[in-house]
């Protein structure tokens, strides 16, 4: 585990910032397009390189399906969570490649069998899964963006 | 005297080129992002490679700017090959692309649905494979430069200090003298 100098831990919030601003765009947009502007349905397009936005595949908080499907918003909040994770504790840890490969592999094995006869997550078990991978990507990514930032103090 | 950093342009058009290839076929390209994520995290494992054999530092700032480089790469490569294959495929056909928009149950509105469909017919091919090699050159430059960072973390390279004494060693020096007999036990 190594400190961050103040300089740095701005980037590392700003990167959470962004990324929680992302996520919340995510939960907002059927919000929005069902209550306020059903224009907003086009705003969808811009998650589209990202995500198959299989309607069925994605979680419905109530007002709709979201813009991506449960296993890319459990990337998104896990990401999100290690950023802040990071930026909260003013620290920076770099896991191992392998525990990531390890986090993945509930992810990964649903993946593969949604390609097969076999029975896959729901949406819900699914979001979850994606959440470790993402958290630890998180965290190594909070490390590069200190790296950015600048300073380290240990 | 500090050492050259390697090229970045070879790891970029490797992992970019190939991943980018493989993102583009009609069978793998389900998921997209990755595919960038991946990508940016090949070049970084690539470059740090060459970076540890020239003795220079690798951290998640030149993790980053490779991956921008790669996804670069990853763009291109993957919008030319996927422009291609819808083409040839004819999966940029207004009549399919319309019944595509009318099958896709995340456009909920009617409204939304009918102004998309006139879009559609009022331009052409040209203009959607324009549009969605703008999507994807952006879209693998951002995921390609998440995994060129976080590749630069995950693989960094330390700079190795300098050793002191002018460049010299700073282990002993090596005699030819025979090392010094094992010490005796005094008799009693």
């Amino acid at each position: 585990m190594t400190a961050v100098g103040p300089r740095a831990r701005l980037w590392i919030a700003s990167a959470a910032v962004a990324s929680g601003l992302v996520c919340l765009a995510v939960v907002l947009l059927p919000v929005l397009e069902r209550r306020v502007a059903p224009e907003l349905g086009w705003a969808r397009l811009a998650f589209r390189p990202a995500c198959h936005q299989i309607a069925e595949r994605c979680l419905d908080l109530g007002d709709g399906p979201l813009p991506v499907c449960a296993r890319c918003f459990g990337l998104y909040v896990g990401g999100w969570l290690g950023l802040t994770a990071a930026a909260v504790a003013g620290r920076t840890v770099r896991p191992r490649l392998a525990w990531i490969v390890i986090a993945a592999v509930p992810s990964a094995v649903d993946f593969v069998l949604g390609f097969t006869p076999l029975p896959t997550l729901d949406d819900w078990p699914r979001f979850a899964v994606a959440i470790p991978p993402a958290l630890l990507a998180g965290l190594l990514l909070a490390d590069a963006v200190a790296d950015l930032g600048g300073e380290r103090i240990a | 005297m500090e050492a050259k950093a390697p090229s970045m342009m070879m790891p970029a058009l490797i992992a970019g080129g190939s991943l980018g290839f493989l993102s583009g076929l009609p069978i793998a390209n389900c998921a997209c992002c990755l595919w960038a994520v991946a990508a940016g995290l090949l070049a970084a494992f690539l470059y740090s490679r060459s970076c540890r054999s020239a003795g220079v530092e690798f951290d998640g700032g030149k993790g980053g700017v490779l991956g921008l480089l790669t996804g670069a790469v990853f763009g291109i490569v993957g919008s030319i090959l996927n422009s291609v294959v819808s083409l040839v495929t004819g999966g940029l056909d207004p009549a399919a692309m319309r019944e595509a928009v009318e099958r896709n149950p995340m456009i909920s509105d009617p409204e939304a649905a009918d102004q998309a469909i006139q879009m559609i017919e009022s331009v052409g091919p040209a203009f959607f494979i324009l549009v969605f090699a703008l999507i994807w050159i952006v879209a693998g430059v951002l995921f390609a430069a998440l995994g060129g960072l976080i590749g630069g973390s995950v693989f960094k390279v330390q700079p190795v200090p300098p050793a002191s004494g002018g460049g010299w060693s700073t282990a002993p020096p090596r005699t030819d003298e025979p090392p010094p007999p094992p010490p005796v036990a005094p008799s009693i």
